[in-house]
């Protein structure tokens, strides 16, 4: 128990970086290490706010109490799901201190389950900062019998368990299978992609769940608990039934117990298959082709890209997205035409497309973790006769090629098949907007992570999933968003969304030439 | 060479790390550095290759100024670390061809020194693999082809025997006398003093981040062996 004990607070000291917040003599980290913490505190209250709003809105129009909480259950549950399928083999058998450990007089269970709880203490942050605002905004207004509140907090701390169990397990066979494979990290990055595109095409494709629920809520929450039936048993536990909360509390310590048992047996044989190393026989170089600096640095920003599945799940998610946005929007056009049409809702599809582009191409630029993710290995860079400069760029190259064709693909395909909706300035703005902000984001990202820089990790999915910078990104993304839409909603002049447009670009080019002039410093104070 | 002119460098509020470091490395030296742990002796190399930048001093490599022309000063000297992490994601030849790439070295000569060097460390065979299934000596001798192919002027090595086996180790001090009868330099860090007082003519020691003793080995040593002469300053 002791171990387990230190193990955890090793993982979760690792992930939050206290120890060098609390004894760092450098002021330089030590403020790095405070502002990651910072912003995760701000996303989670920012988080909380918008549930606690939603529940009492909710509750207020007279909806069923049982909804929100299952919306904000089955919310939490698939934000935990999608996060343990993307990363959890990386957490689970990743960590470089596996050798250390197994030399030690550490049970084997021990260590599965300090893993285990380094993904579930920080899904457990987000699914409580989704939930405790929800319970007691319905406590508040609905005075529950006693039983509720230790219902709900024991529920509350069951429910990443079956997720992550079942997310990080997913991840853990398709990593096993491909394990000997040439191309492993591509191939499984590319079916995770695949996977987390059709599970938001299937939610896409269901009957507008997200409106439904305030047009009609008991269907569509009898849709949401057939598709995820322990959202269902969450809802019916805190709102008056204790069997379901039993059921629930049950069935999710079952799934976590088992799926712990497993791995536990399989966890010596399953790493040293995740970290055999292909191997080719009988090798001899072939003809190497000469490039130049610029070229070759390229190509290692996008090989370390395509190499880290966290990485790229996180980041080239984004591209996909845009992808289906596009494709999805003119394959539906006519429907959606005829409902936009039918609603009234024609003057606001600019606006409501230029807000959606721009939030999938600057939610998550791969710049936010660019320079953290050379890691040890930044001595390469710091000893070549490259300038920081090129070495810059070749970062900023990678989000711009990632992200560029798929934003303007997309564009161009809702451009021509919205075509009714739109007048001159707002097809002006449709293009402009989003692709500004996405430069914007790309320059800003380098900017963030010069600024909140990790160099020091154990698994990559550490530094995707947790750095301040990323976090920092994804709340530039929102504003960026929020910028992209606000003034042409509010005041219904289309060619306010140039001019942000315009005004986006001369911050991205004063971050650039910022960047460029100080390119030299910024890698020297890595 | 190399000309290291009051070097001084902090770790924030800390002591001096180096403190007041002068030393002279010629072209056709094989210099060796020698202290203590935590001597200063990994940083004094950061500094000089450019990876942490210094308070004061002037480091000069082939009379170019370091601080004012990185690039040039890079482009002819090479530096590896004592536990080099490489490139994980590359293979092995993908690492040497990205630094070939960098060094602009064309496509017939890489190869020809790459495929000399890997037979030489005996790594021909697995260059073809990912440098992430690499061990600790592999990643070694990955590290010194990647600065060999560049024929560097000046090449800079921090503990460079630690995790190479001994046939490697005996091909490393062949390969070191060759490069300096080039007319390049060799400077080197190291804990193995039997191996400074056979490979090196010129000896340098390190104690607190100041310089103690430093010249030619056998003005350095006198009639001691290294060893002793180590012992008794260091000690003192």
């Amino acid at each position: 128990m002791k171990s387990l004990w230190t193990l955890i607070k090793l993982y979760v000291n690792s992930m939050f970086r206290f120890p060098v917040i609390r004894h760092s003599k450098d002021p330089r980290e030590r403020r790095q290490a405070i502002t990651g913490v910072a912003v995760i505190v701000v996303i989670v209250a920012v988080y909380g706010w918008m549930s606690g709003v939603m529940t009492a809105r909710m509750i207020g129009l007279g909806i069923d109490p049982a909804i929100p909480f299952l919306m904000i259950s089955a919310l939490s549950s698939l934000f935990a799901l999608v996060m343990a399928f993307a990363q959890g083999s990386a957490t689970l058998s990743g960590f470089a201190d596996f050798d250390t450990l197994m030399g030690m007089p550490v049970k084997t269970f021990t260590v599965v389950l300090a893993r285990f709880s380094a993904l579930y203490l920080v899904e457990l942050v987000y699914a409580a900062a989704y939930l405790l605002p929800c319970g007691a905004v319905y406590a508040a207004l609905k005075s529950p019998v006693w039983w509720f509140y230790p219902a709900f907090v024991l529920m509350l701390l069951v429910l990443p368990m079956l997720p992550i169990a079942v997310g990080s397990g997913l991840d853990l066979l398709l990593s096993a299978a491909f394990a000997k494979s040439k191309y492993k990290k591509g191939v499984t990055s590319a079916i995770k992609m695949i996977l987390l595109l059709g599970f938001v095409v299937f939610a896409y494709m269901l009957p507008n769940l997200s409106n439904s629920f305030m047009t009609a809520p008991a269907e569509t929450a009898g849709l949401a608990s057939r598709i995820y039936p322990p959202a269902g048993w969450f809802a019916k536990g805190a709102t008056g039934d204790p069997l379901y909360a039993l059921l629930f509390f049950g069935v999710s310590a079952a799934v976590c117990a088992l799926f712990l048992l497993i791995l536990d047996r399989t966890f010596l044989p399953l790493h040293g298959r995740l970290t055999a190393g292909y191997h080719v026989e009988n090798y001899r170089i072939g003809t190497l082709k000469r490039t130049g600096a610029f070229s070759a640095l390229f190509r290692v920003e996008r090989k370390r890209f395509f190499g880290s599945t966290a990485w790229v799940i996180n980041t080239g998610f984004g591209a996909l997205l845009l992808l289906a946005l596009g494709v999805a929007g003119a394959a539906l056009s006519g429907t959606l035409s005829r409902l936009i049409r039918a609603i009234a809702l024609d003057a606001y599809v600019a606006t409501i497309l230029t807000g959606l582009l721009t939030f999938c191409a600057t939610v998550a630029p791969t710049t936010a973790v660019a320079i953290s993710m050379e890691g040890k290995e930044l001595w390469i860079a710091k000893t070549l006769p490259v300038s920081a400069k090129l070495w810059l760029r070749a970062k900023l190259l990678m989000n711009l090629v990632l992200m560029g064709p798929a934003l303007l693909i997309s564009t161009a395909l809702l451009a021509i098949f919205y075509r009714s909706c739109f007048d001159a300035w707002s097809v002006l703005g449709l293009f402009l907007t989003p692709t500004s902000a996405l430069l914007f984001s790309t320059v800003t990202g380098i900017f963030v992570n010069a600024k909140m820089p990790r160099l020091s990790w154990k698994s990559d999915a550490e530094v995707v999933k947790q750095s301040g910078s990323v976090l920092a990104m994804m709340l530039i993304g929102f504003v960026l968003t929020a910028a992209a839409v606000l003034p042409t909603a509010i005041s219904g002049i289309g060619a306010l969304s140039t001019a942000v447009a315009c005004a986006l670009l001369i911050g991205s080019a004063a971050v650039f030439g910022g960047l460029m002039k100080n390119a030299e410093q910024i890698r020297r104070n890595l | 060479m190399l000309e290291i002119r009051n070097l001084i460098k902090t770790y924030g509020n800390g002591p001096r790390a180096v403190d007041g470091l002068t030393l002279s490395v010629e072209a056709g030296d094989i210099y060796g550095f020698i202290g203590h742990n935590g001597a200063g002796k990994t940083t004094t190399l950061k500094c000089i290759s450019g990876i942490l930048p210094f308070e004061e001093g002037e480091i000069l490599v082939d009379g170019i100024d370091v601080e004012k022309d990185p690039m040039a000063a890079k482009r002819i000297m090479r530096y590896i670390p004592d536990n080099p992490d490489l490139y994980t994601f590359l293979t092995g030849t993908g690492y040497l061809n990205f630094l070939c790439d960098i060094y602009g070295i064309d496509a017939a000569t890489r190869k020809e020194r790459i495929e000399h060097y890997a037979e030489l460390f005996e790594i021909a065979p697995k260059l073809g693999d990912l440098v992430g299934s690499y061990s600790h000596g592999m990643c070694q001798k990955l590290a010194l082809i990647g600065a060999l192919i560049q024929k560097p002027k000046l090449l800079m090595l921090d503990e460079p025997f630690v995790g190479l086996d001994p046939k490697a180790a005996h091909t490393l001090k062949g390969i070191m006398h060759e490069l300096v009868g080039e007319g390049s330099a060799i400077f080197f860090s190291t804990h193995v003093l039997e191996v400074a007082e056979k490979l090196c003519n010129k000896i340098a020691i390190i104690k607190n981040g100041r310089l103690i003793k430093a010249g030619p080995m056998d003005e350095v040593r006198g009639d001691n062996s290294l060893e002793e002469l180590f012992l008794e300053l260091t000690d003192a």
